[in-house]
């Protein structure tokens, strides 16, 4: 027979034990690509040499015919770096990066030698989209000028966010 | 009053998993070089690792040292000028691996007839072997081009080398 008795269990649980560790947190750039571009006198869109993108089996950037598709929305930061001159004239020799939408293109970053001379610049910017987006490097001048373009080396970055 | 014995047979369990940790920065070294006027290799005046504790970079008088393999971003900036003749003067981003070779990453020339030129440049170089930096000054024939606030930040990409 069994006595019907309250007992009270008067104790503290303990600290259960620290849990694993958390995961890694993600790392500052997901996905970066880069390309040198041949040098040149002639306008029109520059002509990739040897890109390369890392992670190598990224989706986020497609390269097809010297133009760049940024395949996933969020931000990105794009960097232009190069030496633009001109002897002869003065004509505003313009290396711009071109941003697709829907089949309009427009400048999304301008880069201009006014005055005959030469520069070596680099240019950043950051992008944020919510679609795909094709990039493209344009030269432009007119026929009298003889601006050139060297050295020019691009790369796009992926931010997680 | 009678007497039991109980036993309490359950285990605490643990804690629940920590949360993700911070975001993961590439190490980064930024430095400043002492102005120069003659040719030579250009000496460092400082040197900053982010973070602080990474031992990706070692440092020299003169050069970095990559510890590690890997892919590395280069930013170079600073002023060439020259200003009683017009021979050229060229300042050159070198990298050379444990075997003695050489390759010029980034050149930057002040051209014949240029006075002075701010120059900025980046670049990216993939490297399978552990490589040593510097910067190299040249001048031509009797140019009294000097160079000044050259400073060069690298940093290293969080993307294992692959061929």
């Amino acid at each position: 027979m069994q006595s019907n008795s309250e007992y009270i269990l008067d104790f503290v649980l303990p600290i259960g034990e620290t849990g694993p560790t958390g995961p890694t947190g993600p790392a500052g750039i997901s996905a970066i690509m880069y390309t040198d571009f041949a040098n040149t006198s002639t306008a029109g869109i520059l002509q990739t040499s040897s890109p390369k993108k890392l992670p190598n089996n990224t989706n986020i950037f497609l390269i097809n015919n010297n133009r760049i598709t940024l395949n996933e929305s969020g931000c990105y930061e794009l960097a232009i770096s190069g030496r633009l001159r001109e002897t002869l004239s003065s004509t505003n020799a313009v290396l711009a990066i071109q941003i697709e939408v829907n089949g309009t293109q427009s400048d999304f970053l301008e880069i201009t030698l006014q005055n005959v001379g030469e520069i070596y610049f680099v240019q950043q910017k950051m992008l944020s989209i919510t679609t795909p987006q094709n990039v493209s490097v344009i030269f432009r001048k007119t026929s009298s000028s003889d601006a050139s373009l060297e050295n020019v080396f691009f790369d796009i970055k992926k931010f997680p966010y | 009053m009678e007497e039991h014995d109980y036993c309490l047979d359950f285990i605490i369990p643990s804690g629940e998993t920590g949360p993700t940790g911070p975001i993961v920065h590439a190490p980064k070294i930024f430095v400043s070089y002492h102005n120069a006027t003659t040719a030579q290799n250009l000496t460092i005046s400082s040197a900053t690792i982010f973070p602080s504790n990474s031992n990706i970079y070692t440092i020299t008088n003169e050069s970095i040292q990559f510890t590690e393999t890997g892919y590395f971003e280069f930013f170079i900036s600073g002023r060439l000028k020259e200003t009683t003749t017009a021979n050229g003067a060229t300042l050159k981003l070198r990298t050379r691996n444990t075997s003695g070779i050489s390759n010029n990453l980034i050149t930057v020339q002040l051209q014949q007839g240029a006075r002075e030129t701010y120059f900025s440049q980046i670049k990216i170089g993939q490297y399978g072997t552990l490589q040593t930096v510097m910067l190299v000054f040249e001048k031509n024939g009797n140019s009294d081009a000097s160079i000044e606030a050259v400073t060069l930040q690298i940093q290293r990409l969080p993307f294992p080398y692959s061929k």
